[in-house]
């Protein structure tokens, strides 16, 4: 699973699970979801997240194999 | 903050088609006990024979036919990829386990002598083991 920075950005924006959700027009059971790591969202709704926090897509999801070899 | 963990929220949120579902799930549910009821009496009466009985039989399953088909188009409103996700691994599981049930079911009655059963159980058990597995989901959630 991919690690991610959403939780840090929604706070930042005081924007609650569900307030996100609505903007990205998804649960709020599936933004906990990713925020915790359960489910990596597909490319579109990647995209769509990137677009919403005016981000490119590798400054919110944390490439697997980078911290891998980050690890290393 | 704002809505974290809402536990309410967290039981009973439902999307759209979910909830679109459920509707068509509880009016085939109660189609099938107003149609089963009167349809059972009529042939256990032997108020009904031949090729009407046949054409009878078959009445109370269409509504179960329905429910099955409201997966299907679940499976095709649903727009949230996550909820879709669990759905369909909800029903992967139940299909795993209901096709078990009955291969080996199966075998033991045709080889093993144990009784002949009612093919429709299988869907019996794959509608329970979805819900079953649904209700883990939440529970562990």
């Amino acid at each position: 699973m991919m690690e991610n920075r959403l939780r840090v950005l929604r706070a930042e924006r005081n924007w609650s699970q569900q307030d996100l959700g609505e903007r990205l027009e998804v649960s709020r059971q599936s933004v906990n979801a990713i925020e915790t790591g359960k489910y990596d969202p597909s490319l579109p709704l990647a995209f769509r997240i990137a677009e919403l926090f005016g981000l490119p897509i590798e400054e919110i999801f944390v490439s697997p194999s980078r911290r891998s070899s980050k690890a290393i | 903050m704002k809505g974290d963990v809402d536990m309410t929220q967290a039981f009973c949120a439902a999307t759209p088609a979910q909830r679109r579902h459920s509707r068509r799930v509880i009016v085939a549910s109660i189609a099938y006990v107003a149609i089963l009821i009167p349809v059972a009496y009529l042939i256990h009466h032997g108020m009904v024979a031949g090729p009407w009985r046949m054409g009878l039989a078959i009445v109370p399953a269409l509504p179960l036919v329905a429910m099955f088909g409201s997966y299907a188009r679940y499976l095709s409103e649903e727009t949230d990829e996550y909820i879709r996700s669990l759905v369909v691994r909800q029903i992967l599981v139940a299909t795993t386990v209901a096709m078990v049930c009955a291969v080996v079911w199966g075998f033991l009655a045709e080889l093993g002598g144990a009784p002949q059963i009612a093919t429709y159980w299988i869907a019996v058990v794959w509608v329970a083991v979805q819900c079953a597995s649904a209700l883990v989901h939440k529970v562990r959630r």
